[in-house]
């Protein structure tokens, strides 16, 4: 008997769970800006984002919430998480039969690729957005994804360039190439790693594609003869500068934030940034000395967008477009792009601004301690394919890591 | 009475039914009934285990860190509880012991990370007393091979809580007066600890034990700071599993956490059930 008693009261339990209803893509896709403005208008909105920068917390926090809450009566609440998390949420939420608890999610071109696998994406929404007409989707670096059209099933949000950041009054001429990289190691060993996370993985293709002499090899879809030849020559340079490494590459840092914290701290010479623009922030922060310096190597490193992803079975998904739109106006990148407030450079044209933004945007404060974004330009490289990361990462770890016990 | 009992059939839902649920559901992914790209049965992720000879190195790891760890610092509490008890009696010692207890174990790795890094406290001080001639020159004691940090970090939270757990079952069993009893007998004190004293403390302690040796076996933040990418812990090793960019190692990792899962509840079983036969 108190066994039907737990059924029943676990049963009740789930349809009390189940009972929202969820909404067809469709219809929400349908309406225009105006009945999406009204329908999105004083309703909470949860955003799923990485939490990991003061300054990106407070961009976060204390303007874009006030202002949408402004704007649009809408309650911005963020939580912590992201890549594989957001997907395993959905896809979870998905199996349940669940509308999801998430109505936009911060996303990189890997987890684009891991959401379109499951369709977890509301979309196409960009072209529903007023402000994404100052966007250029026809520029590689947004329109495109990891080499996946973008197609307006994202929102960019911003773009940012790999860059090495060193002490340049402890390393006086760092490495100008990756062509100059395996000497300058070995004649100063134990300061040089690479993290074992997402932006190590950006090094590593940027390496495979400095090697290749040839960035067109790496558009398009991903290529096994490609990726074999190339990451091999790849792994073969970084187990022969393994003992130079530090700690003699018998281990990497996990997180780029522990490398972070070697560098601060002196033990290595060199930590690296998605973000080309963040050695400005850490420096104003404290954390890096004002003797830290971001450059690019030559031939080039990945430059890529980040994008804001509206979720496919999101409870809110009017009020998420509005706060995506409101994060794509001139203001709001224009604020974001200031080194002193995050310095994430704008995905906007600057020549589809308006004629009073312009200005604005040419003569915001310059960056102190990165490479000025026109002097780097010519020296990106297009994101390959999402395959070439998650196959880097994995023979990182057999090929290098473990190669040391094998 | 019945609110109590539909209470108590609450709880157990919320302690065995939910876990269970879960443990099934990790189950389905482990043979593609359920995930994110989830196509049908299949048997191919647990045929595949064999051939993950990382999670051979990432077990023999853990259970090495559990026992090492669990083990020295049962060595330590022992030799304290048994050969200084006038100081665990006297203050401010007693106190002391409780003050490791407050630490979370990422607090505990964090501290140990700043004092024991090559760029840490320690190295600092070495450097400028001239003890060594660069930071290089610091013993590595963290992310290190033989995992000393993460035995410290351990050693530390345990042997204070071992420490107090000895002492409150040394005064419960009163063993000073079976040590006076076994005196006038004849015996010597090493006779006493030996074929008396840590029989009833060990077995009276060892579900304890046991169980702080799984929570070891399954740590996660203190390996994840002050150990390296291998060996890995099996907690970091199937974290890494699920947390990384494909999804097709979503299988395999739910696979090893549920066979983790039921081999530690396995063992916990077990030795309730050893330990209940043999109580002293």
């Amino acid at each position: 008997m108190n066994l039907v008693r737990l059924i029943l009261f676990s049963t009740l339990l789930c349809t009390a769970c189940s009972t929202s209803e969820q909404r067809d893509p469709a219809t929400i896709l349908n309406q225009s800006w105006a009945q999406i403005e009204q329908a999105g208008k004083d309703q909470p909105v949860t955003l799923l984002m990485w939490l990991g920068d003061p300054y990106i917390n407070d961009y976060m926090n204390k303007y874009v919430k006030p202002e949408v809450r402004k704007r649009y009566g809408i309650d911005l609440q963020i939580s912590g998480g992201q890549g594989a998390q957001i997907v395993q949420t959905l896809a979870a939420e998905r199996e349940a039969g669940q509308p999801s608890q998430l109505d936009m999610a911060w996303i990189n071109g890997e987890t684009f690729y891991q959401l379109r696998q499951i369709d977890g994406l509301l979309g196409p929404v960009t072209e529903k957005m007023p402000n994404a007409r100052f966007i250029d989707f026809t520029n590689p670096f947004i329109g495109v994804d990891f080499q996946q059209p973008v197609n307006g099933m994202e929102v960019p949000w911003g773009n940012v360039q790999l860059a090495f950041i060193y002490d340049s009054q402890k390393v006086a001429q760092p490495p100008r190439s990756f062509a100059e990289l395996p000497a300058y190691v070995k004649a100063h060993p134990g300061q040089f790693t690479i993290p074992n996370e997402f932006t190590g993985m950006t090094i590593l293709k940027s390496w495979m594609i400095a090697l290749s002499g040839d960035p067109k090899l790496f558009q398009g879809k991903f290529r096994e003869d490609v990726y074999e030849k190339w990451s091999g020559a790849v792994f073969r340079q970084i187990n022969e500068l393994k003992p130079y490494f530090w700690k003699r590459g018998e281990t990497f840092p996990e997180q780029l934030s522990t490398l972070h914290q070697l560098f601060a701290n002196g033990e290595v010479a060199f930590t690296f940034s998605n973000n080309d623009a963040e050695v400005d922030n850490k420096v104003n922060l404290g954390f890096f000395p004002k003797t830290a310096r971001a450059y690019v190597p030559a031939p080039g490193t990945i430059q890529n967008s980040h994008y804001m992803g509206i979720i496919r079975n999101a409870q809110h998904p009017e009020a998420a477009m509005l706060v995506a739109n409101f994060l794509i106006s001139p203001e709001a990148q224009l604020k974001k792009m200031d080194p002193t407030v995050w310095g994430d450079h704008t995905v906007l044209a600057i020549n589809k601004l308006p004629a009073d933004y312009q200005p604005r945007f040419n003569t915001l404060p310059t960056r102190r301690y990165a490479p000025k974004r026109d002097a780097i330009q010519g020296l990106a490289f297009q994101e390959p394919a999402p395959e070439y990361m998650v196959r880097l990462y994995k023979d990182f770890r057999t090929k290098v890591i473990e190669a040391n016990e094998n | 009475m019945k609110q109590w009992s539909l209470l108590l059939w609450l709880y157990a839902l919320l302690v065995v039914g939910l876990p269970l649920a879960g443990l099934f559901n990790a189950f389905l992914y482990s043979v593609g009934l359920a995930g994110p790209l989830a196509t049908g049965f299949t048997a191919r992720y647990w045929q595949q285990l064999p051939g993950e000879t990382s999670l051979l190195a990432s077990l023999g790891f853990s259970l090495y860190v559990a026992v090492v760890s669990v083990g020295l610092a049962i060595a330590i509490a022992l030799f304290l509880v048994l050969r200084h008890q006038a100081a665990l009696r006297r203050r401010p010692f007693p106190t002391l012991l409780y003050v490791p207890l407050l630490f979370p174990s990422l607090v505990m790795a964090f501290y140990l990370f700043q004092l024991l890094s090559g760029s840490g406290w320690l190295a600092r001080m070495a450097y400028q007393l001239h003890l060594i001639q660069s930071p290089d020159g610091f013993p590595e004691l963290i992310q290190d091979g033989a995992g000393i940090g993460i035995l410290l970090a351990q050693v530390g939270l345990a042997f204070p809580f071992f420490t107090l757990l000895f002492q409150s079952l040394y005064v419960d069993a009163r063993l000073d007066d079976l040590r006076s009893l076994t005196r006038t007998l004849g015996a010597s004190g090493w006779q006493f600890n030996r074929r008396v004293a840590i029989p009833i403390l060990i077995r009276r302690a060892a579900p304890t034990l046991v169980l702080y040796g799984v929570a070891v076996l399954g740590a996660y933040d203190i390996p994840l700071l002050l150990g390296r990418n291998y060996p890995q812990m099996l907690s970091l090793f199937i974290t890494t599993k699920l947390q990384r960019f494909d999804l097709s190692d979503l299988p395999m990792g739910y696979l090893i956490g549920c066979l983790f899962t039921l081999v530690l509840m396995a063992v916990i079983y077990v030795t309730t059930r050893w330990t209940q036969r043999h109580a002293l």
